[in-house]
């Protein structure tokens, strides 16, 4: 069926005879592995709808899903390990019918986070606040979920930062002040130390920075690079040099989930030790005492035992579950509205720490009560504006409080925050109900609609990637190279209109996928603030603007009619798909939707497992989602499915592989 | 020096390599084989919000404002600078005016424009954002990242600069390796020190240094035990850690063999390095960096004067301005000078770093000349023409000549956008990249706005 489709569709222009774009299919060899790059060349080109081209005969439509279902099938486990790839395997073949056997995760290892690595400062004890440490990590710049195991190694500029780190840690633990005692003895260089002495200093630094006691051999080689140290300096500079050494191991570094627990039938459960340390790093930046403690105790064997600390962990309120919010931020992505610098206001205030802090409180609110949330998340009428939390005074107990307060001495008639969500004063109830009708949901907080904007303008663009990703599960693909994306800069017309240029068929063939999701939030402006008309530059009266010599009076605006209308389409489920008058309506019928649902666990899934699904985890997912929608939408159901799921627990005997190599790091 | 350099180069072996620099230490064991290497130096200097084109032009030559649009002058004008007088920013360089190329009409309209065009200034592609978008995607190697490939010093590429933000040690925001791998820029002057000169730094330093070899070595064979357990993606991700490592005990030997030059040509720390006024913490930086150079201890020097978007709207404070970069962008004045005088005042303050700069590169003799003989500084904003940058035009200042390769003492201004003749700032990437030896005909994107223009090659006006 394919050979005869690539026959029918591809050869003319990607043959013998022309290679169009440097691509031939006619002499694929049919080995997956070998021919993986292509196929899934092909696979993108088809479902995106570019290849064949517009002129050529269209391929039938039940062809073109057998094709990408066949390729992704052949190239398995292949198929996008990248972040953002996630999405190239067909919601379909997930979740269209039962699947029979949950699968392991092939054994990798994972680089700590930049958060991870604070989290490692910190089980150092007192020296997070160290002048002069850097991050050495950073995660790709891309949007979404990004920190996905096996993707980042370490490199050169991050080794020397943690070299120099390393050296700044153990000046401070050897410090005679506030310094780890089984180091500080060590510090005369009058009385060079005792074996045990330095037995135990190691196991001191093995404990803080690795969590466990070294075996007899670290002993043997760490103990040899004090004595090769000694050679060229004091011993108290022997002593320093081990302890760092200590700090920069690789598996101090690297998590390492090669599965070396027990053997079940051709994988492998991850280890004691390594499941203490996937499960605390799932949910929170650093090592969880009780975790560790059973681990040590043999008390983490099981898929049962695992699932009572997962309970404990999510129910323990002083255990920092850091990682949830961090899901949700990295879900919805509108933590970048700090990243899109605006031109500051004159008529009210626009300040993107406190929107963004508004919803994580938000976030968190849904989260607390746990029932219903995605469908909470996106439809909810409440929201958090201009919200902190301070101590009373008088009654010593934390109560809410404006979070930004502008100056009544320095203010020249500008608004608080308040405006932007449509409100004239803050208000003492929070969260607060807004005024009937403007917005729902995390996708209408200022914070989103912010950061999915430009310096200037609204992005409907991206709003309706986003809503193409991570609620329709579909992809489009990257800006082709050489297009430079502009919108015509035409402030007399509304965005809407200037947009148009995108409906050109050779830019339609992808922009069709997002521009009509995003347009519906045109019902806002590009500082998030709910709006009724559309304001633009009015040609005429400018020109008319002039004083008797005819010299400008400067420009003049009119208010243009909004239009929020858009539409669902090529969803992949049918009822969602038709038009919608304005955001709220489409939201709602999103958030009813079981697709988008289910691509919210998909999300989950790759947060929590850190890769991409692929086809193997059609039962893991599925578990995941009747889980969620057995217990009333509860996340905390949702991510004891995911944490105890084979996907997580077992790691696959790994098979030399050579056909992926780690992407970029910094 | 050099023959000290070249023996180790030739003793290196290939595996030492990091996976990067593989190639380039094939090349350059080739290069130390033969003939010998010529010196080239490349010097960034980045200022953030913007150039404005009008600000550059000599005295006595009338510069028409262009057009936000294609269109434009339809010939290109080159005008001797010998007997003009410089523009008031351009004055501290006045004595090298006969090594001074300015170059106007340049467009860069695959950037996205805006604030800042942060990688994509240097690295002439978009980052996938337009309508002034200011995407801080790295889409591909920067200039200054190219040239790092092309002509490796001992570090391949010192990026140094300032931030407004005091806490920040590193920022990663106009240089780039590679796609997704920037290149970080060091913001605070005592880092950057103990990073290119902390192997001598005190009297300590025999031992430190002896030591780090040590925990290099342990760390070495720490990872290579941790990757004889592993195979396939996992062994490949431990083995770039392991280079990393090598890369960095070989630059220790290196660094070793060149100490008594560090001992005597490196910078004396000052107060400055940790001071809160950013004008003191980037005349370190300039001192660093000139340090840098004159140690041999790279070719490819970024001065990053708070550009990126993240840090564009930085105060000069030490020049007695206290208003902000934004707000002058926006026309805002200060004690009666206009926006125009603050830029002006601005820059001329990095030009009396850069004519600093040359003054030092001028004392050391470099075979029958000196160290300026062979090196070239560039002069540009990340924010091209304009605080809200729409890269139709980026403007730049050249000063240098590599050794009489670039003709110089000259006013450039090229035909506007899509006439016959018009070029990009890819062009001008071209031209360093070909000046350091490479046979690279483009750079960056091609601009589809310009298809029917060529966009190879180098500015073959500015060849000698």
């Amino acid at each position: 069926m394919f050979k005869p489709f690539l026959t029918a569709h591809c050869v003319r222009c990607h043959g013998p005879e022309k290679q169009s774009g440097d691509f031939r299919v006619d002499d694929l060899t049919g080995d997956p592995a070998k021919d993986a790059d292509r196929l899934l060349a092909i696979r993108e080109q088809i479902r995106a709808g570019l290849m064949p081209p517009g002129r050529e005969t269209r391929p039938d439509p039940a062809d073109v899903r057998a094709i990408i279902a066949w390729t992704t099938v052949r190239t398995g486990g292949l198929a996008g390990r990248q972040p953002g790839q996630g999405n190239l395997i067909p919601h379909e073949l997930l979740f269209g019918k039962p699947a029979p056997t949950a699968a392991a995760t092939p054994g990798r290892l994972w680089r700590l986070s930049p958060d991870g690595y604070l989290g490692f400062l910190s089980d150092l004890g007192k020296n997070k606040a160290l002048p002069g440490i850097v991050q050495p990590f950073t995660l790709e710049p891309e949007r979404g979920i990004k920190d996905f195991a096996g993707l980042y190694t370490i490199d050169e500029p991050s080794t020397e930062i943690l070299l120099r780190n390393a050296e700044l840690i153990v000046e401070g633990q050897t410090a005679r002040q506030n310094g780890v005692r089984e180091f500080v003895v060590l510090m005369d260089p009058a009385s060079p130390p005792t074996r045990a002495q330095l037995e135990a200093a190691v196991a001191q630094q093995f404990k803080m920075a690795l969590g466990r006691t070294p075996g007899a051999d670290d002993v043997t080689r760490f103990l040899g690079l004090y004595e090769r140290c000694l050679k060229v300096s004091d011993s108290p500079g022997a002593v320093k040099t081990m302890l760092q050494a200590v700090l920069l191991r690789t598996d101090a570094m690297f998590r390492s989930e090669l599965g070396k627990g027990t053997d079940a039938g051709g994988r492998r459960l991850l280890a004691p030790d390594e499941l203490a340390a996937a499960l605390s790093l799932a949910l929170g930046d650093r090592r969880e005492a009780g975790i560790m403690l059973a681990a040590q105790k043999g008390e983490l064997a099981t898929r049962e035992q695992a699932a009572v600390h997962v309970r404990r962990l999510l129910d323990d309120p002083k255990f920092d579950k850091t990682r949830i919010l961090k899901f949700f931020r990295e879900y919805f992505d509108y933590a970048n509205a700090l990243t899109v610098f605006k031109d500051k206001p004159k008529t009210f205030v626009h300040e993107p720490r406190q929107l963004v802090a508004d919803t994580d409180r938000l976030v968190l609110h849904i989260v607390a009560a746990d029932k219903d949330v995605f469908r909470q998340l996106l439809t909810t009428e409440v929201s958090f504006v201009n919200y902190a939390v301070g101590k009373n005074k008088q009654t010593n107990q934390d109560e809410g409080k404006p979070g930004v307060v502008l100056n009544p001495n320095n203010n020249k008639g500008q608004q608080g925050i308040e405006e932007t969500y449509g409100l004239d004063r803050w208000p003492a109830e929070q969260p607060a109900k807004l005024p009937d009708n403007s917005r729902l949901g995390i996708l209408m907080q200022p914070s989103w609609l912010v950061a999915y904007s430009t310096n200037f303008d609204n992005d409907p663009v991206r709003r309706g990637r986003w809503v193409r990703d991570r609620l329709l599960g579909g992809s489009v693909p990257e800006l082709p190279i050489g297009v430079a994306a502009q919108v015509p800069n035409d402030p007399h017309r509304t965005f809407r209109e200037r947009l148009t240029v995108t409906r050109d068929a050779r830019c339609w063939k992808c922009h069709s996928k997002m521009d009509e999701l995003g347009l519906p939030f045109e019902q806002f402006d590009h500082f998030g603030r709910f709006r009724t008309t559309e304001t633009v530059l009015d040609l005429e009266a400018t020109e008319k603007n002039v004083d008797k010599k005819g010299k400008s009076l400067g420009p003049v605006t009119r208010e243009a009619v909004l239009n929020t209308a858009g539409t669902i389409a090529d969803s992949g489920d049918a009822k969602l798909d038709g038009p919608v008058k304005d955001p709220r309506a489409m939201i709602r019928k999103l958030a009813d939707s079981e697709r988008c649902r289910q691509v919210f666990v998909r999300h989950a899934f790759r947060f929590y497992l850190g890769r991409n699904e692929t086809l193997a985890d059609a039962k893991t997912l599925q578990d995941a989602d009747r889980a969620y929608v057995e217990s009333g939408g509860s996340f905390k159901a949702l991510l004891v499915s995911l944490l105890t799921s084979d996907a997580f627990l077992y790691r696959s005997v790994p098979v030399a592989s050579t056909t992926t190599t780690p992407g970029g790091s910094r | 020096m050099s023959m000290t350099r070249r023996d180790a180069l030739k003793g290196m072996t290939l595996s030492a390599g990091s996976l990067v620099l593989a190639p380039i230490l094939a090349r350059l064991q080739a290069q130390a084989a033969g003939a010998a290497i010529a010196a080239k130096r490349f010097v960034f200097v980045v200022e953030s919000n913007g150039v404005p084109p009008a600000h550059i032009v000599p005295a006595g030559i009338k510069r028409e404002p262009r057009q936000q649009q294609a269109g434009g002058p339809s010939s290109l004008l080159d005008v001797p600078l010998a007997d003009k007088d410089l523009p008031m920013s351009l004055e501290p360089v006045a004595p090298w005016k006969d090594r001074l190329t300015i170059v106007q009409g340049l467009s860069g309209r695959v950037c996205g424009g805006g604030h800042s065009n942060n990688f994509q200034a240097l690295g002439a592609f978009g980052a996938g954002r337009g309508n002034g978008g200011e995407g801080l995607g790295i889409e591909g190697e920067t200039i200054d990242g190219a040239l790092a490939k092309t002509v490796p010093g001992i570090f391949p590429h010192v990026g140094l600069g300032i931030s407004k933000r005091l806490d920040n040690s590193i920022v990663y925001n106009v240089s780039a390796w590679d796609r997704n791998k920037g290149l970080p820029t060091i913001v605070k002057p005592d880092l950057a020190y103990s990073t290119l000169f902390g192997s001598v730094a005190n009297g300590a330093a025999k031992q430190e240094f002896a030591a780090k070899n040590n925990l290099l070595d342990f760390l070495k064979d720490d990872v290579k035990r941790a990757e004889s357990r592993l195979a396939g993606a996992e062994r490949e991700q431990l083995g770039a850690y392991l280079e990393t490592f090598e890369t960095l005990r070989n630059r220790q030997s290196r660094l070793n063999e060149i100490e008594h030059t560090l001992r005597e040509k490196g910078p004396v720390a000052s107060d400055k390095y940790t001071s809160a006024v950013e004008t003191d913490r980037l005349d370190a930086m300039f001192d660093i960096g000139a340090a840098a150079l004159v140690c041999g201890l790279t070719n490819v020097l970024t001065i990053s004067s708070a550009a990126g978007v993240r840090d564009f709207d930085i105060t000069f404070k030490g020049l007695g301005l206290n208003i902000d970069k934004h707000s002058i962008g926006h026309g805002g004045s200060y004690q009666g000078k206009t926006w125009a005088d603050l830029y002006n005042i601005i820059r001329r303050y990095h030009f009396d770093r850069i004519a600093e700069l040359c003054r030092k590169l001028e004392k050391v003799k470099e075979g029958d000349g000196t160290m300026l003989d062979n090196t070239v500084i560039v002069y540009l904003s990340d924010g091209a023409e304009s605080h809200h940058s729409r890269c139709w035009e980026w403007p730049m200042v050249v000063l240098g000549n590599l050794g009489g390769k670039l003709k110089t003492g000259r006013y450039v201004d090229y035909p506007g956008y899509g006439q016959k003749g018009h070029r990009t700032t890819a062009n001008m990437y071209v031209t360093l990249l070909q000046l350091a030896g490479s046979t690279r005909e483009s750079f960056g994107m091609a601009d589809p706005g310009l298809k029917d223009l060529d966009q190879h090659g180098p500015l073959a006006e500015l060849l000698a």
